[in-house]
């Protein structure tokens, strides 16, 4: 038993030596004041942040800390807390500007913390500068106000944007096609075969618009929910059902969970690789495509493969760029949208997305969506 | 339809825009005559001094909402102000991808309906059997 109590002893004595240096090792100025309002201990950080020894400090006042201006106020307020210590909370911040050694300021964050030795109340009080803290609170709520103006800049500018670079468009379409259609017969050769060239490309300056539109639009007023993947994949296959019968592909599918998605971009998301297995099949092979969901950690991990012609790993990365394309348009059409605009959706949805594959070995599609977002 | 309508008034400010929807118009036979208003201020100022068609309203009206001077939006709140002895159909023609732009169309009473641009003779003739087929 004696031991024992020795031991206790001993380990004590080691513990409130330890805590003089754990209070120097603290970034914070701390300060113990008794209820007359004179510091009784000061931690070795008030050198550094208030230019102060520690010895100069203890006995002295917290006045000394307080600027003029604010003196009576304060004596106050630390009175107050000595009269009902226990009803204030422990530990509540108090932001009050600290009057360093050589007269200037700063602000500090005061944590006030009262207990008892014997009869005696102390407090002791943590200050921390927080004017860098301030600061950039300061500079983000800026920046977010900006970036905020400049979001809203931009929708509007994509939505007026979209009208207007539509209208010319259409318009060379609509007139082509009011030439093909009703003044045929004078479109001899090769006046028929240009105008066919520009009908082309008006097409796909159309189809670029509409694809970038889509791209940029993404995000605004998302809503997510609880979407049933088996659905929203089921709708899109009936969506392109004629796609893939022209195309002869096999799509085969496993079971799918419940994901916290915005369903319209989740069933582009599908969609797109859907597309695209079709879209890069091997030249006398029909499409065959596996769509599988498996459950790993805290993750759904979907897997979209294909029989197509693969991908070169140098490629791999490339593909989700913004009109990134690895074909000529006359071998595979496309924008260069599609792998971007997945890429996009899955980001937005807190997940990867990635490739493996093999130049004609087919290609996997890999998506990983968190169980749960916290938004 | 038995018969061709008296008049249509394009609104809209894009001048080959109202040139090909007129020649659609007119290709499918169905109006005697094609008016075109370039903006929404002009729209009204036909309808206010009965210049549209030789004194006679249009049938039918279409409107585009991006316009200067008088929007779409803009000539549908004066126009639900205008004493009229007979209703235009009034359908807004836009190329606006804005799904905002499309319900808003749909909450004010004197739209009949939002389409997207082309207008082509498809749309023609669902609007001659929805809103002219007597």
């Amino acid at each position: 038993m004696e031991f024992t109590a020795n031991l206790m002893e001993q380990n004590r004595l080691v513990l409130d030596l330890s805590l003089q240096r754990v209070l120097d090792f603290v970034p914070d100025v701390i300060l113990i004041i008794n209820q007359s309002g004179s510091i009784v201990f000061a931690n070795q950080q008030v050198e550094a942040l208030l230019g102060y020894t520690s010895t100069e400090l203890v006995n002295t006042t917290l006045d000394v800390l307080i600027p003029e201006r604010l003196r009576d106020n304060h004596s106050i307020h630390i009175q107050n807390f000595f009269r009902a210590p226990e009803i204030r909370t422990m530990g509540s911040g108090l932001e009050l500007p600290v009057l360093k050694k050589d007269g200037t300021e700063f602000l500090s964050e005061i944590t006030l913390g009262p207990h008892k030795v014997g009869e005696e109340t102390f407090v002791t009080a943590s200050i921390r500068d927080v004017t860098e803290r301030k600061r950039l609170i300061a500079d983000m709520t800026e920046s977010t106000i900006k970036l905020r103006s400049i979001n809203r800049v931009l929708r509007q500018y994509l939505f007026i944007a979209s009208h207007d670079f539509h209208e010319p468009i259409r318009n060379v379409l609509s007139l082509i096609e009011i030439l093909q259609r009703d003044h045929k017969e004078k479109l001899v050769h090769p006046v028929d075969h240009y105008l066919s060239l520009i009908y082309e490309s008006s097409e796909r300056m159309q189809g670029l618009l509409r694809d970038l539109l889509d791209f940029s639009k993404l995000g605004m007023d998302r809503q997510v929910q609880f979407v049933g993947c088996q659905r929203v994949l089921e709708e899109v296959l009936i969506e392109i059902a004629p796609i893939i019968e022209k195309s002869k592909a096999t799509v085969s599918y496993g079971e799918f969970p419940l994901v916290f998605a915005n369903e319209m971009e989740l069933k582009q998301l599908f969609k797109n690789l859907i597309l695209n297995a079709i879209k890069f099949h091997k030249e006398n092979e029909a499409p065959v495509i596996d769509i599988r969901s498996e459950v790993i950690a805290d993750s759904y991990l979907f897997k979209v493969s294909d029989n197509g012609i693969g991908i070169n790993k140098t490629y791999h990365k490339q593909i989700f760029g913004l009109f990134k394309r690895l074909h000529g348009k006359e071998e595979y059409p496309g924008t260069g949208v599609g792998l971007a605009l997945c890429k996009k959706i899955v980001e937005a949805h807190y997940g990867e997305i990635w490739v493996e594959s093999e130049e004609n070995e087919g290609s996997s599609f890999y998506f990983k969506l968190p169980k749960s977002i916290v938004e | 339809m038995n018969e061709k309508l008296n008049c249509v008034l394009l609104v809209d400010d894009d001048l080959i825009t109202n040139k090909i929807n007129k020649y659609v118009i007119e290709k499918a036979n169905l109006s005697k005559q094609v008016r075109v208003a370039e903006n929404g201020e002009v729209a009204l100022n036909c309808f206010r001094n009965g210049s549209v068609c030789e004194d006679q309203i249009p049938d039918l009206v279409f409107l585009d909402i991006n316009m200067p001077k008088m929007n779409g939006w803009e000539f549908l709140n004066e126009y639900k102000n205008l004493k009229r002895d007979k209703k235009s159909i009034v359908i807004m023609l836009s190329a606006s991808i804005n799904p905002d732009d499309r319900k808003r169309a749909e909450s004010i009473d004197s739209v009949a309906e939002f389409l997207e641009k082309p207008l082509d003779e498809l749309k023609i003739e669902r609007i001659v059997k929805n809103y002219f087929n007597k």
